[in-house]
């Protein structure tokens, strides 16, 4: 498992960018994710899961539901991360990476035609 | 002390005033969750959270404790049948409902002195567990399952107890990873579930709840695993667990509590 | 809104023995408390997660009080604040049975050192506790307003949960 995050990259997706642990998993707090066009949504807060959770090598979490002319979103349950609600839906394996940047844009990737 | 607690006045000269001040969450009010409730609801607990999304139904009728054939027939919130059953023995209780799932109801959940986690899945065991742990709420879990063990039905469940600074859930091998991925639970199949079985475990649940709140005795393990044998009816602790008591809980670490840094400063706003 | 504190028997322990112990020249001993809060219904909720240990040499010799930090220790205080994005809370202990109060030295001191403790990181609150052997008093400064709330809950989490309101 990568020890060391690289944030490198995330600054220019939203300011605020910081790390936490939950339940012995590492998250990225991304504040001010603004979402492609298409979405429902424009700008949610998100958290990137780095480790392996559910059953998934990394997830991508947003604060609220929302959804795209891209494709139906299969949302799962609602997820209790730091004490807060979150959502996720059901997207191929994105694998983890010591750059959260890179595992942030794979799941994004769901969210373009 | 109230006339309607003078015969478990053994838990304490003000016991009754102490109960009274407890504010107990019970998530998941199915079978296990039913029976937790009607007992406290006995015992004096004064304030109660009910946290359940689901209606009840013909199916639940062999163990929900509270419901009745026209409750199943119309689909009545467990939150509601719960409440009732509670008030029914206890008019002063404090009954706040949420028929929502729990992670809905994070802000009143904080305000709990324990959660007795009634759910019935590893995932949603193991994000209870976390928040307990992050806010200081001892957790007290219940779980049962029946297995096909070759030529019989085994009945098997536990009551654990996941307290702040000590032993977890998953250092107490109730949740594994593996558990987590394949989200199985019980090789019956359709989540087999019996109003015995849960009584046992539910009643074991509450004297362990009464003893953590009040002096009457004063037991030697705070975290606690007691394994449940529905063939042999018996329910004794864990032996495995005793090779790491004492050993510092490497999934909760003690200093993460409270909200993250990001999601405090986010809430503010 | 009101304020609770929570912290863990042990912790609780930890607390107790280390402001029993003797000090060269102060009456009392001090200590801090690292907090994190939470937000609930029925307001701030702060989470004890740790003990830090004011040594011998962290006190003033100042006379007019039982027990003074010296500026390393408030500054010190204060860095864990800022570092580790905290609330910060100062406790002693009055050595009795029953509710303690804060005296009219303890008022006028934790009014001196609290707000630095703010300063430092004003998006948390930060707090000033007096134990006594078996009870709690506290009062919490929050950015934005004039005077210090009570703290009107403790709960202590353990092998028995003690809840003082």
């Amino acid at each position: 498992m990568p020890e060391v995050l690289d944030l490198t990259g995330l600054d220019a997706i939203s300011s605020g960018v910081s790390t936490f642990a939950d339940a012995g998993q590492r998250y990225v707090h991304v504040p001010t994710l603004r979402l492609p066009q298409g979405c429902t949504r424009d700008v949610l807060a998100t958290l990137v899961c780095m480790d392996t959770r559910d059953g998934y090598p990394t997830r991508l979490f947003f604060s609220e539901q929302f959804s795209t002319t891209a494709r139906a979103l299969n949302w799962t349950a609602p997820v209790a991360i730091g004490g807060q609600t979150w959502y996720a839906f059901s997207w191929k394996d994105v694998p983890s990476s010591t750059r959260p940047v890179e595992v942030l844009i794979g799941h994004l990737a769901a969210l373009l035609p | 002390m109230k006339n309607t607690l003078i015969r478990q006045s053994f838990l304490g000269d003000r016991s009754d005033e102490v109960l009274d001040g407890v504010v107990v969450a019970v998530v998941g009010l199915g079978g296990a969750g039913s029976h937790v409730v009607q007992q406290l609801s006995h015992v004096g607990i004064g304030t109660i959270l009910l946290v359940d999304h689901d209606r009840a139904e013909l199916s639940n009728l062999n163990r929900l404790v509270g419901a009745t054939r026209r409750n199943a027939v119309h689909s009545r919130l467990k939150t509601d049948i719960a409440a009732k059953r509670a008030k029914a023995v206890n008019p002063e209780m404090r009954v706040k409902r949420f028929p929502l799932k729990w992670q809905q109801t994070m802000s009143e959940l904080r305000d709990a002195d324990v959660i007795v986690s009634c759910v019935d899945s590893y995932s949603e065991r193991s994000q209870l567990e976390a928040f307990a742990r992050r806010y200081l709420l001892p957790c007290i879990d219940i779980g049962m399952d029946v297995h096909d063990a070759l030529d019989h039905f085994a009945i098997a469940g536990q009551v654990a107890v996941s307290m702040p600074g000590d032993l977890c859930f998953h250092c107490m091998g109730i949740i594994t990873e593996d558990d987590l991925a394949k989200e199985q639970y019980g090789a019956a199949g359709g989540n087999p579930q019996v109003v015995w079985s849960n009584g046992v475990l539910a009643s074991v649940a509450v004297g362990v709840l009464v003893e953590m709140v009040t002096p009457w005795f004063r037991s030697s393990a705070s975290s606690l695993l007691l394994r449940y044998d529905g063939n042999a009816q018996t329910i004794l602790p864990d032996s495995a667990v005793e090779y790491v008591r004492g050993r510092e809980c490497p999934h909760f670490p003690a200093v993460e509590v409270g909200d993250p840094y990001p999601l405090w400063i986010g809430a503010a706003g | 809104m009101k304020i609770a504190l929570k912290l863990r028997s042990d912790l609780l322990d930890e607390i107790l023995r280390d402001l029993r112990r003797p000090h060269p020249f102060a009456a009392e001993r001090v200590g801090l408390i690292v907090a994190r809060p939470t937000r609930s219904k029925s307001g701030i909720i702060l989470l004890a997660s740790r003990y830090v240990v004011v040594p011998d040499d962290g006190y003033a010799e100042d006379y007019s009080a039982g027990a003074v930090m010296n500026e390393k220790t408030i500054f010190g205080a204060m860095q864990i604040g800022y570092a580790e994005n905290v609330s910060v809370i100062h406790v002693h202990l009055h050595e009795h049975t029953g509710r303690p109060g804060f005296s009219s030295i303890d008022r006028r001191e934790s009014a001196k050192f609290v707000p630095a403790f703010l300063g430092a990181r004003p998006e948390y609150p930060h707090a000033a506790v007096v134990l006594s052997s078996d009870s709690f008093v506290g009062l919490c400064w929050l950015t934005g307003k004039k005077k210090p709330q009570p703290i009107s809950r403790f709960v202590v989490v353990g092998r028995h949960l003690r809840k003082v309101a």
